[in-house]
């Protein structure tokens, strides 16, 4: 009857590993960090390379002889060739190239600011939902008021006020994940609030009281591993939204700016009806990495809500 | 098309065997599919349910009571529990049908008008967004479309006069919340009633209810059957409600039928050994027997309570301020010695709970003093409390709510121990196992989750966790009210050998008086937030004083259908502790009230030796 007992931490990696979803998820983000965090090694152009068209012959010769002033024109909205595999875009520069580069500020960005809500929304939802009575009235009062600030004429605002200062690239996109972390965390706490609400009545917190548990090992051993399934389902939701919000911001100029690139900027070409229709190999390659990015996340958050929870059957 | 339809209609279309049967099991297979392979829930189950009588399914949980019920509804989610063989028969008359082969639209003609159920929680039963009226109006409004509203309002009111509501008008127009748990099961039982089913399951219709209430639902039962010569499956893991009121029990175990017959020749003669067992474990609950070294020396009180009480208020809003208070607690007093028992009965809201955890300080007290080896505990500081909380221990009702879901047993069985800093890191380990096994469990049961243990085994591991905190006293809140009658006996005799053991004291608080006999030194009876009689467990059992104390007793079961005992039934439920009149609290319901009752508060007197009651029958006595 005495099988050799896995621990719990083992049951979990055993139950994840045999998930073919949460693998197939793990395989695609592995390729899409590999992709934009090695591609660079891969690629002979750089980021903000931009790339005129090739000089006739006549203009050569014009050129040599004198003749006349030659202006070169950026080679814009090239087609995929051997020379640029996903072609060029509207400035001119390498589609592929771009892609590894922005990926990694897209990546970055989601990731940290869906670290940073759920840090902070969690800590503060618990705390409101466990203590309750004007504690929770304060906090969710707090939440309130940020729910009330309008976003985006305060997006445009700080914008505006980075540019005063003429803060360069890396700090900007640094400001960019504080700001969208620091706004977006009232859902989740909204969440995780309510959660807890009503755990905090069950009896298992009653229980753990009476055994004179103190309270911040009551909420981070008893209640919140009962929150993770939620925190799962909203940290792989909003991978993908923060990536298309940074596009967003970055249109209004808060975010990244020309030259760099990321995902949700190069998508952003489609706003003009042109470029969309005629020049596919423009936005298709990276809308298909967020898709597959925030597809990979869901696999893979999906497959650790499944392994994390003890009720599932062991086989 | 119409070749198709014949042949269907062929299928489930059959004859009953005998056509004085309601309905007919025969051969019942059903299978559930899980990820942990195939369980057979019903193994080739056989059975007759004859017209106009009552069959009690017994059995303990798991055995596949239920799943008999949910089969003959076809109630069974397909995906995950078929019939896979065999033919449940419902007799209609003119004709007969096999529910197993019955297509949908069938099937939902049949449920709610030849058969009904009801279930166990009659308050999650009921929808709470509508009104009763309208959720019974709903139930006739489907079997009979063509029927005008008038009439059906009609039909409703007389329903609900049948099953002994008298302010039907007032009813029809509540919502469920408002009614106590009792009322909603009779709502639930004239819900059942409303098509003229041929058939009712009662699937553990009183379980969750009070004894008072529990005696109520049963008499009705069997005044329904009597007058309305309908036939009843009754399941239910009780033995004593099956000898009150079934004519006819199946006794089932692991899916399978292990003996069936009538009532009386079972309880006389018992053939399988299951049976045997199962009878013996309802008669240690009813057995008297008195506790070895009852009434020792001289004891130091290691818990004084004094005109202890909690009222809760009302809370209001803006616009309409609060309503007043509810008195949970209402001057409550009691001493409890070293190494004794208080056994503290009474109907669900009298405010048992609330007395267990207001000592603990798991709720703060409105009023009076708890002294804890003479330490009052109500002035204690937060910090100092917390260490204090090593010393009085709690064991719940549900132990499957009072252990972290996602937590192993392991990590929950340290928790506490690590935080009070009980024993030297190194011997953590060791000294978890030994509590474990002090409390009948394995060790390898520690990297296991909650639910994976059965409902004793649970509360065992409540108790284990309770002890290894090397508790003085301990809170028993109504700790096998919620376990099979076999794993009561086990879970008190644990108790009784820890107290023996580790010289505990316990406050054991049930609505059970049968329970309370056991463990209990002393028995104090509670009722609307305060104690009406209290004594020692021998006294009480032997000279009950008060009318209320009276009318618990007799809502006992015994599990012998010769001994129909005259039930006291209490006319009226209990309606809040908020709305108490002036004079004695139990005025409007006891059968003895005198006119002094109704002016003039009962204070405490003492009868015998150490027994008393808050009742003027016993003035000047």
């Amino acid at each position: 009857m005495e099988k050799n007992v896995l621990s719990p931490k083992m049951l979990i990696r055993k139950r994840l590993f045999r998930n073919k979803l949460a693998m197939t998820g793990m395989f695609l983000l592995t390729l899409i960090f590999l992709f934009t965090f090695l591609g660079s090694i891969l690629t002979p152009y750089g980021e903000t390379e931009v790339f005129r068209t090739t000089e006739t012959k006549e203009q050569e010769v014009a050129k040599a002889e004198c003749k006349y002033k030659v202006i070169s024109v950026n080679s814009v909205y090239e087609p995929p060739s051997s020379k640029h595999l996903l072609g060029t875009d509207g400035n001119g520069m390498d589609i592929l190239t771009r892609l590894i580069y922005g990926g990694r500020i897209s990546l970055l960005l989601s990731i940290s600011v869906v670290a940073m809500e759920l840090l902070i929304g969690t800590v503060i939802g618990s705390i409101a939902g466990y203590l309750g009575k004007w504690v929770d009235a304060l906090f969710m009062r707090f939440v309130d008021i940020i729910n009330c600030i309008p976003s985006l004429p305060l997006y445009i605002i700080l914008g505006s006020i980075m540019d005063y200062y003429k803060l360069d690239g890396g700090i900007r996109i640094c400001m960019l994940c504080l700001i969208l972390g620091l706004f977006r965390w009232s859902a989740v706490a909204r969440i995780v609030r309510g959660q807890i609400l009503s755990l905090r009545e069950q009896e298992f917190i009653v229980a753990a009281k009476a055994a004179g548990i103190k309270t911040r090992h009551c909420i981070g051993r008893h209640l919140i591993p009962n929150v993770i399934p939620q925190l799962i389902i909203i940290a792989t939701m909003d991978l993908g939204n923060v990536i298309l919000s940074e596009a967003t911001l970055s249109f209004l100029g808060l975010g990244v700016k020309y030259p760099y690139a990321s995902w949700g900027n190069m998508l952003h070409t489609v706003n003009n009806i042109y470029v969309m229709t005629n020049y596919w190999f423009v936005w298709i390659p990276a809308g298909t990495l967020i898709f597959l990015t925030v597809l990979g996340f869901h696999f893979v958050g999906d497959g650790l809500r499944e392994a994390l929870d003890p009720k599932r059957k062991h086989t | 098309m119409s070749f198709r339809k014949k042949n269907s209609r062929s299928a489930y279309l059959t004859v009953m065997k005998d056509p004085d049967n309601i309905v007919e099991f025969e051969n019942v297979h059903t299978y559930f599919f899980t990820d942990s392979g195939m369980v057979k829930a019903m193994n080739g189950i056989s059975f007759d349910i004859p017209k106009g009588k009552i069959v009690g399914i017994v059995g303990e949980s798991g055995c596949g009571k239920t799943v008999t019920a949910l089969s003959l509804f076809q109630l069974l989610d397909r995906s995950e529990g078929q019939t896979i063989k065999g033919q449940i028969r419902i007799n209609m008359e003119s004709h007969a049908v096999n529910v197993i082969n019955a297509p949908a639209h069938v099937m939902q003609k049949l449920r709610g008008k030849q058969m009904s159920m009801i279930f166990q929680e009659p308050a999650t039963s009921l929808n709470p967004v509508f009104r009763i009226g309208c959720q019974m109006d709903e139930v006739i409004k489907l079997h009979h479309p063509k029927m005008y509203k008038k009439e059906r309002k009609n039909r409703t009111l007389e329903m609900l006069e049948l099953v002994g509501i008298t302010n039907k008008e007032e009813v029809y127009k509540m919502y469920p919340h408002e009614l106590s748990g009792g009322m909603c099961q009779r709502i639930m039982l004239a819900i059942a009633l409303v098509c003229h089913p041929r058939i009712i399951v009662a699937d553990e219709p009183t379980t969750a209810l009070d004894v008072t209430t529990q005696a109520q639902i049963l008499d009705l039962l069997l005044e329904l059957k009597n007058k309305l010569n309908i036939t009843i499956l009754l399941i239910t893991h009780d033995l004593g409600v099956i000898a009150q009121i079934a004519d006819e029990m199946i006794v089932m175990k692991d899916g399978s039928v292990v003996e069936k017959g009538s009532v009386k020749e079972i309880f006389k003669s018992p053939q399988h050994p299951y049976t045997v067992q199962l009878m013996r474990s309802h008669a240690f609950a009813e057995k008297h027997f008195v506790k070895i070294g009852s009434f020792p020396e001289k004891k130091d009180s290691i818990l004084e309570v004094s005109h202890l009480k909690k009222y809760f208020p009302q809370r209001g809003n803006f616009i309409s301020p609060g309503k007043g208070i509810v008195k949970a607690v209402d001057d409550v007093s009691f001493t409890l010695k070293r190494g004794t028992t208080l056994g503290l009965v009474g109907e669900s809201g009298c405010g048992k709970s609330t007395t267990g955890r207001t000592i603990l300080r798991l709720l703060e007290k409105t009023d009076g003093n708890i002294f804890f080896n003479g330490q009052d505990i109500s002035k204690v500081s937060a910090e100092q409390l917390r260490l204090l909380r090593t010393k009085m221990q709690i064991i719940f009702q549900d132990p499957y709510a009072c252990l972290s879901p996602r937590l192993t047993i392991d990590e929950i069985m340290k928790e506490a121990v690590r935080e009070h800093n009980i024993v030297p890191k190194i011997e953590l380990d060791t000294y978890i196992s030994a509590m474990m096994r002090a409390c009948g469990l394995q060790e390898s049961y520690k990297q296991r989750y909650p639910h994976e243990f059965s409902g004793g085994q649970r509360q065992r591991i409540c108790i284990a966790r309770a002890l290894a905190l090397r508790p003085e006293f301990i809170v028993c809140d109504e700790p096998v009210s919620a376990l099979d009658i076999s794993m009561r006996t086990q879970i008190i005799n644990l108790l009784q050998d820890l107290q023996e053991k580790y010289h505990l004291t316990y406050l054991f608080i049930s609505h059970d008086l049968s329970v309370v006999e056991h463990i209990s030194d002393t028995v104090a009876i509670m009722y609307l937030g305060s104690i009406i009689e209290i004594g020692a467990t021998e006294d009480i059992f032997r000279n009950p004083l008060h009318p209320y104390t009276k009318a618990l007793f007799s809502a006992i079961l015994i599990p012998d259908p010769d001994v129909k005992g005259k039930r006291i039934i209490l006319k009226e439920n209990i309606l809040s502790s908020s709305l108490s009149p002036s004079g004695c609290k139990f005025q409007t319901r006891c059968i003895k009230c005198t006119e002094i009752c109704k002016m003039k508060t009962p204070v405490m007197q003492e009868i015998e030796k150490g027994h008393m009651v808050c009742c003027h029958l016993y003035d000047g006595k």
